[in-house]
Formats: C-alpha cells, sequence, structure tokens
C-alpha cells in the first residue's frame, strides 16, 4: 500500500511538473446548473451507488468507474438508462431515483469517467516511434492489431486511462497492476512457483482458484498448475515482468511515449 | 394434519405410462449395465408436519431450507464418502430460465425437487433425471422495489400438500405441490415501502413463518406467522419494540420508527420448547449510529419467540449499536450436547461481527463466545457476551479502516453442523473495508444508509472454509479459498463437507482434516448452499454455479 501511495504521488509531482495547473480530471466548461447537478449526483451516488462501486467510484463488488470508457454507456444518456434500469444479468439492480436525480448520477459518474481533457504535452509521434521502435514496447503490447499480446492492449488505453495512470504505469509498472477477467484478482500479477519437484516456474497469474493456477511466462506460454503439486507459491504484489522504464528511458522520452498513449483511441 | 386430508391422487411418472396410483417411490431394477428404470413413479408428495420434526429419519429427503428445524444443514447419507468422493460426477444439470443470481437451496421430497429461480419463480422437477415436471412464474416488473440486495430467492418451503414461496414484491403464495397452481396468496407488507421477501419460508404445524427484508430502506421488521391453509395472519412480532414496550429505550427519540431489523433469512424451531429462535438484521441507518443512539434492540439479534404466539421469550445481541451492517441473520444453529457435563440445549452461531457464541436455548444465556475471523474492532466479549469495542472502529467521514468488511466474516450462507464429529463447518470472508459515515434523512422507500465502504478486495482479501468445535469454537482446521466465499457448507455422515467459491469451484473436503477430496469446476461464481439428497438408491449432492444447478453423484 505504502509503495502504491509513494508511486502515486511521484506520479501526480511529475505530471504536474508538466502541466500549466492540476491534472484536469473534470472538465472544466461546467455550467453552473451542471455543476450543482452534479454535486446532487456526488450525494446521490454516495446513497445509491457507492455499495458497490466505492465511495469515491474506484470499485468495490461492482466495477470502477473511473477514468474509463463505459462498454455499455457512450453517451451520458445511456448511463442515465442503466441507472434507472440496472443490467440484467448482473448484480445491477434498477436504482431508486427518478428521472431527474439519474440524470444527476449520470452528470457525476461521467465527470468520474472523464478522461483527461487538456492539451497533452510531449510529442506523440516521437512516442510512437519509441514504442514501436528502440523503447521496445511493442514485443508485449498490441496497438490497432500490431505487436505481441503479453501485455494488456493498449489500442484504446488513452480513452481508458488518465495521464497520472499511464505516467505511473511507465515509472512504476507494478503499482498499477491492472485487473483481467477475474475481477478484482488481475492477471497480470508476477507469482512464482516452485513445484514438490522443484520445478520453479514465474510468470503472470492468468487465473487462479483453491485448485488451480494458470501462469503465462515471458515467452508467452501457459502453464497450468495444480495447486496440490505446489510446494511454494509467492504472489509478487508490485512487481511488473515490465522492464524498468524509470531507468532505461530519459524524461523526455518518458514524455513522448505517454503522449503517444494518451492519443490511443481506439481508431485504427 | 391440515391438508392431508386432501390429499391428490396425482401421480409423475418419468416414463410413458400413465399410473393412477401409487404410494411410495418405485425404484425399478437397474440392472448390472447402470441402465435408468424404465419407469419410475412418483406420488405427489405429503409433508405433514410430523416429517418435519423427524427430518433427520428420513435423509433421503431434504425438506426444509437448512436440512432440519435445527438447521444443522447435515446429511446423515454416507453412500458418498470419502473413499469414493473423488468419482463423483455431473448426473444431470438445469438451467435456470431467467438471468440472475441463484442463491436456492433446492428441497427434495420423495422424488421430486423444488427449487427457486430468479426472481421469484418456483419449479418442480424429477429429482431423478432434472425434467421439469410444472414452472410456477411470477410477474415481477422492474417498478418492484429490491433496495440493498439484488433480485433473488433462496427457496420454498413444504407443508402438507403445498408449497409455499415468499416474493421479492413482498407477497406470500402457496402452491399445488402437485400442479404448481396457486392455492392462496397474501401480501405479507408493501414493497413500495422497501419490503421484499427473498428468504425460504419455515413450515411449522399448520402454519408458516417468515421474516422480511428492508433493512437498508429503514423499514420496522418484523416476524410473521400466516395459517398454511387459509392465508390469515396469526400474529406479527415487531423487531422493533414501539413506545410503552421493553427495548423501546434503546432507540434514542424517534428512530425506532425506522430502526430496520429486517428478518431476511430462514430461522430455527426447537418442538420440545415450541419456541422459534430468528436472527435480526442491522439497525437502520446502516452506518450512521449518531441519529439512533442506544442498543437498539433488536437488531443485531437473536430472538427466541413462542411459536404458537410470537410472544418474545428471551433475546440475546450480539452487535450491540452496530454501525457496521453486521447483520445477525446468519444462521442460528441448535445444538443438543453436554455442557459442564450436564445434558443441555445449545444454540451456536458463526455471526457476520466475527465471534462464535454458544447460548443456552432456554434461557437465552450466554455461555461461550470467541472471536473465529479476522477481525479489529473489539478487544473481545465481557463476561455477558458483550463485545468490547475498541474506540475509533466506527464509521468516520473520512473513513475507518475495520476487519471484517459489511459483508462481514460470514453472512447468509449457511454453516454446517456434524453430529458426528462436533464440528461446526463455516464459510469465512476474510476482508477489511475503510468504513465512511454520512448524514442522511428517512425517507419512506428511499435507501437509508448513512455511509458506506471501500472494500480491500482482489489479493487484499481471501476466502476460507473453518471447522470449528461447535462448543468451544476453536479452529481444527481450514481450507483456504482465493475470494471471500459467497457460498455455504454443508457436511454428511460420509465424512465430507462439500461447497463452493466465487472462482466457480465445487469441492469436497475431508470433515475431519479439511483436506480436498474431490473438486469440480461449474464455470461461474457459486453463490448457494449444498444440499443432499437420495433417489432410486443412488445419493446426489447438489450446488449451483452460475445459472446452472449441478447435480452430481457416483457413476453407475
Amino acid at each position: 500500500m505504502t509503495d502504491v501511495l509513494r508511486a502515486t504521488a511521484l506520479a501526480v509531482v511529475l505530471v504536474s511538473l508538466w502541466a500549466p495547473g492540476p491534472v484536469v480530471l473534470v472538465a472544466q466548461d461546467r455550467d453552473a446548473r451542471s455543476e450543482r447537478s452534479m454535486e446532487r449526483g456526488r450525494d446521490l451516488f454516495a446513497a445509491h451507488c457507492a455499495r458497490c462501486h466505492g465511495l469515491s467510484g474506484d470499485g468495490g463488488e461492482g466495477p470502477s468507474l473511473l477514468g474509463r470508457r463505459f462498454e455499455r454507456a457512450a453517451e451520458r444518456s445511456d448511463l442515465v438508462r442503466l441507472v434507472l434500469d440496472g443490467i440484467p444479468g448482473t448484480a445491477m439492480s434498477r436504482t431508486w431515483v427518478d428521472d431527474i436525480e439519474a440524470a444527476d448520477i449520470a452528470e457525476y459518474v461521467w465527470s468520474l469517467a472523464r478522461v483527461t481533457e487538456g492539451p497533452i504535452p510531449g510529442d506523440a509521434g516521437a512516442g510512437r516511434r519509441l514504442f514501436e521502435g528502440s523503447a521496445g514496447c511493442s514485443d508485449c503490447h498490441i496497438v490497432n492489431g500490431k505487436g505481441v499480446g503479453l501485455g494488456p492492449e493498449m489500442t484504446d488505453i488513452g480513452a481508458r486511462r488518465g495521464l497520472p495512470f499511464l505516467l505511473e504505469s511507465i515509472l512504476v509498472p507494478g503499482s498499477s497492476i491492472p485487473t483481467g477477467p477475474n475481477g478484482p484478482h488481475s492477471s497480470f500479477l508476477v507469482v512464482s512457483v516452485v513445484m514438490d519437484d522443484g520445478t520453479e516456474l514465474r510468470g503472470m497469474r492468468v487465473a487462479e482458484d483453491a485448485f488451480t493456477l494458470n501462469l503465462r511466462d515471458r515467452r508467452g506460454r501457459y502453464h497450468s498448475i495444480a495447486k496440490s503439486r505446489v510446494a511454494s507459491l509467492d504472489r509478487e504484489t508490485g512487481a511488473s515482468l515490465m522492464p524498468d522504464y524509470g531507468e532505461r528511458l530519459t524524461e523526455e522520452q518518458v514524455t513522448n511515449i505517454v503522449a503517444y498513449m494518451a492519443n490511443l483511441r481506439g481508431g485504427r | 394434519m391440515n391438508g392431508v386430508g386432501r390429499t391428490r391422487w396425482l401421480v409423475f411418472t418419468s416414463g410413458a405410462l400413465l399410473v393412477t396410483a401409487c404410494s411410495t417411490p418405485s425404484t425399478g431394477p437397474r440392472g448390472g449395465g447402470g441402465l435408468a428404470p424404465a419407469v419410475s413413479t412418483t406420488a405427489v408428495p405429503v409433508v405433514p408436519y410430523e416429517r418435519l420434526v423427524n427430518s433427520d429419519a428420513e435423509p433421503n429427503n431434504w425438506l426444509t431450507y437448512s436440512g432440519s428445524y435445527m438447521s444443522h444443514r447435515f446429511s446423515g447419507l454416507d453412500q458418498i464418502n470419502k473413499d469414493n468422493v473423488a468419482d463423483l460426477a455431473p448426473a444431470w444439470v438445469y438451467q435456470v430460465k431467467n438471468p440472475g443470481l441463484v442463491e436456492t437451496t433446492p428441497l427434495v421430497v420423495d422424488g421430486v425437487m423444488y427449487l427457486t429461480e430468479p426472481p421469484s419463480n418456483v419449479t418442480a422437477l424429477d429429482a431423478g433425471t432434472g425434467r421439469t415436471l410444472w414452472r410456477w412464474t411470477r410477474p415481477m416488473p422492474s417498478t418492484v422495489k429490491n433496495i440493498g440486495f439484488p433480485r433473488v430467492n433462496r427457496g420454498v418451503a413444504v407443508l402438507d400438500d403445498q408449497v409455499f414461496v415468499g416474493t421479492l414484491d413482498g407477497y406470500l403464495v402457496a402452491l399445488d405441490a402437485g400442479s404448481g397452481s396457486v392455492r392462496w396468496e397474501v401480501e405479507v407488507a408493501d414493497n413500495q415501502a422497501g419490503h421484499s421477501i427473498t428468504m425460504a419460508p419455515l413450515a411449522l404445524d399448520g402454519k408458516l413463518i417468515v421474516g422480511i427484508s428492508g433493512g437498508e430502506v429503514g423499514i420496522r421488521g418484523f416476524i410473521d406467522a400466516y395459517d398454511t391453509d387459509t392465508g390469515e395472519r396469526l400474529w406479527r412480532t415487531w423487531t422493533i419494540p414501539g413506545p410503552g414496550e421493553p427495548g423501546n429505550d434503546t432507540w434514542g427519540g424517534d428512530s425506532w420508527r425506522s430502526g430496520a431489523g429486517a428478518t431476511w433469512l430462514t430461522g430455527s424451531y426447537d418442538p420440545e420448547l415450541n419456541l422459534l429462535y430468528w436472527g435480526i438484521g442491522n439497525p437502520g441507518p446502516d452506518w450512521n449510529g449518531d441519529v439512533r443512539p442506544g442498543d437498539n434492540l433488536y437488531t443485531a439479534s437473536v430472538m427466541a419467540l413462542d411459536a404458537d404466539s410470537g410472544a418474545l421469550r428471551w433475546h440475546f445481541q450480539y452487535t450491540p449499536h452496530d454501525t457496521h451492517d453486521w447483520d445477525a441473520n446468519q444462521i442460528q444453529v441448535l445444538v443438543d450436547d453436554d455442557w459442564d457435563g450436564e445434558p443441555r440445549k445449545l444454540l451456536v452461531t458463526a455471526n457476520r461481527n466475527a465471534f462464535y457464541y454458544v447460548l443456552d436455548r432456554e434461557t437465552g444465556e450466554f455461555l461461550h463466545g470467541v472471536e473465529y475471523a479476522k477481525q479489529t474492532w473489539s478487544e473481545g466479549l465481557d463476561e455477558h457476551g458483550r463485545a468490547i469495542v475498541i474506540p475509533g472502529t466506527e464509521p468516520s467521514y473520512e473513513g475507518t479502516l475495520v476487519w471484517p468488511s459489511l459483508q462481514g466474516s460470514t453472512n447468509w450462507f449457511s454453516p454446517s453442523y456434524s453430529p458426528v464429529t462436533g464440528g461446526f463447518y463455516v464459510a469465512v470472508r476474510e476482508m477489511g473495508a475503510v468504513y465512511f459515515k454520512q448524514d442522511v434523512e428517512y425517507e419512506r422507500g428511499e435507501p437509508f444508509l448513512g455511509g458506506g465502504e471501500q472494500r480491500l478486495d482482489g489479493d487484499q482479501a481471501q476466502g476460507w472454509v473453518y471447522a470449528l468445535d461447535a462448543l468451544t469454537g476453536e479452529r481444527r482446521w481450514q481450507f483456504n479459498l482465493l475470494s471471500p466465499p459467497w457460498s455455504g457448507v454443508m457436511a454428511t455422515a460420509g465424512g465430507l463437507v462439500f461447497g463452493g467459491s466465487q472462482e466457480g469451484n465445487i469441492f469436497a473436503l475431508d470433515a475431519d482434516s479439511g483436506e480436498p477430496l474431490w473438486s469440480f469446476y461449474a464455470g461461474a461464481a457459486t453463490r448457494t448452499n449444498p444440499m443432499s439428497y437420495q433417489h432410486a438408491g443412488k445419493q446426489y449432492v447438489v450446488m449451483s454455479g452460475g445459472y446452472g444447478v449441478f447435480v452430481f453423484g457416483l457413476k453407475d
């Protein structure tokens, strides 16, 4: 926890060095009416949504709503509908508010999800050349169908994550291990295993339950492991298979790669 | 008993024949090749009260939500045991017809399985093949409120020739066991005020006991009894005492009016004492206790009620002035054993607040209590069983980190008591949360929470199955799960403990050691309690995963 906080603080400091002001996660161009709506939405969110999505919207039993693009809501009006109707087949029931209150909640949730709108520092073109070339990012990440699918796909990373997160993910990759299809258990957590016959394996945890562990190693191979045969298992919280780019790249290079990533919005 | 005299001589047949009368299931020749019998005939089940009282005598059936009035969730069957459980395999799978969470415990009576499907539908299946005999569907408009919990149902009750279900919109419905036709229905409480029913009712002698959900809406909780023939309400006992009643002075001002105390899980019953034991939910609002100074009786308590009148005989409060949503609705398990060398009627429970309690169920006297799971809010229990609260552990505006999370060390999913091992088996959630407090005002039919939590999930949390000594609460063994579970456990006379995981494992552990002996990957989270029955000479174990109700048996 402490390492994560330290890394976050570092990232915030670095970002604020580039930006003319504080990082803007919430759009500034709202008029007074929408500000009031958002304040009401914040209170309603605490009452109706926070039980599952967390008081800060950072997730709990339900998914995090921070800095992301919603699969089921391309527009703000879609969010209103989700609030009022719920999502069939999931734990999300309809929320007990009226239409105006639903719109207030949607206003607030939309603000949680907004990615940075301000100017992005750095040279995205130079960042792309680094990403695909000497920095070796494409050796592990796919963008628009190109690259190697070992780490998370980056095609629309700029639409899902804000600048501080992107920066932190390069400088301190182990501090922001993304989750995967298995809920809050990350598919990219580094796990080291020693089997009862002495075999040693290290890789990213793809899936785990009480009986089975699936790892993916640096070469992309999947290992299916019976836990009953495991002599020791170390979940390396805070570690990452990503190289230490804080040491390898200059600040300018990092800035340029972040600029490239922030501009990746899913278009091909 | 009521209803027996009008028994329908309807008969279900699994084969092509239509048989008009039969009193006992016919197993038919199974043959050396393991072929199913050509015809298996089953009369419409009839369950007089005496069968419920003596449910231990017929382990082939599963007659009540927790398996017996004692709520042991223990199967006396031993065909599946430590020696052969490795060969357990799916016999058939039933897929529910509406998407949603499947939290039902099926009942099985004389070859017929009765289960509920989300949101409040009832289905009768051939317990040998899984084929549908009838289905009752209750329309559930989106305007029906379920605030603070998903649109689930945990099962039915049976008595005589009727099947009973509580509905999300706050009704109690009696169905004909042979056809699923409605005999009667009655509104228990107004859904638009936040009342709802997700629990399986409890059938007694001619009466049906039902509780209510709505603990996050500031309802005034109650326990009701209804005549099983007419649906007439026989009595109602409020869980929040009104003005002039004992305990009302544990609520500051008018705060009792929105005091919650929901009764959303099935209680237990001692026929000899004629006492009902019902776990009571959290006070309202959940996380802001400032507006309701006092102990807030009878929230987070167990109430012992006279089954004929509903009169309160005694109570024990597990968490006075709860501010963490630590309901005490968890199953109250009745155990008969020696205490200090004398036979004694005991009530034991693993509470959501991380403590294990042993009470005298005749008097409510606190006998013993011990921490059974990770907690950071209490220094322990005093001689009366009251928790010594560590200052500064209440929710706050800026957030307070406490173990366990609001979902508790355990929750609605059932524990199990094995009279064979003397073990109390419980699925445990080890998770902390940062609790927040917020200002809130009561408004009818609206969320009444007063705060919330941010959970420490993922690899910061984990799950367990613990085997406790039922009398001491001491841990005998533990089995680790990746995530905090939402599934109960069942011990069997075969020396096994069955359970499930959020990752989709359905498993059997050695009841003596905790060693895993069998597992099956269901492909989606299990959110239910295991049960077991025997049909046509074959034992089955049932557990749901995702939308599937998996029925396991040994290979023929």
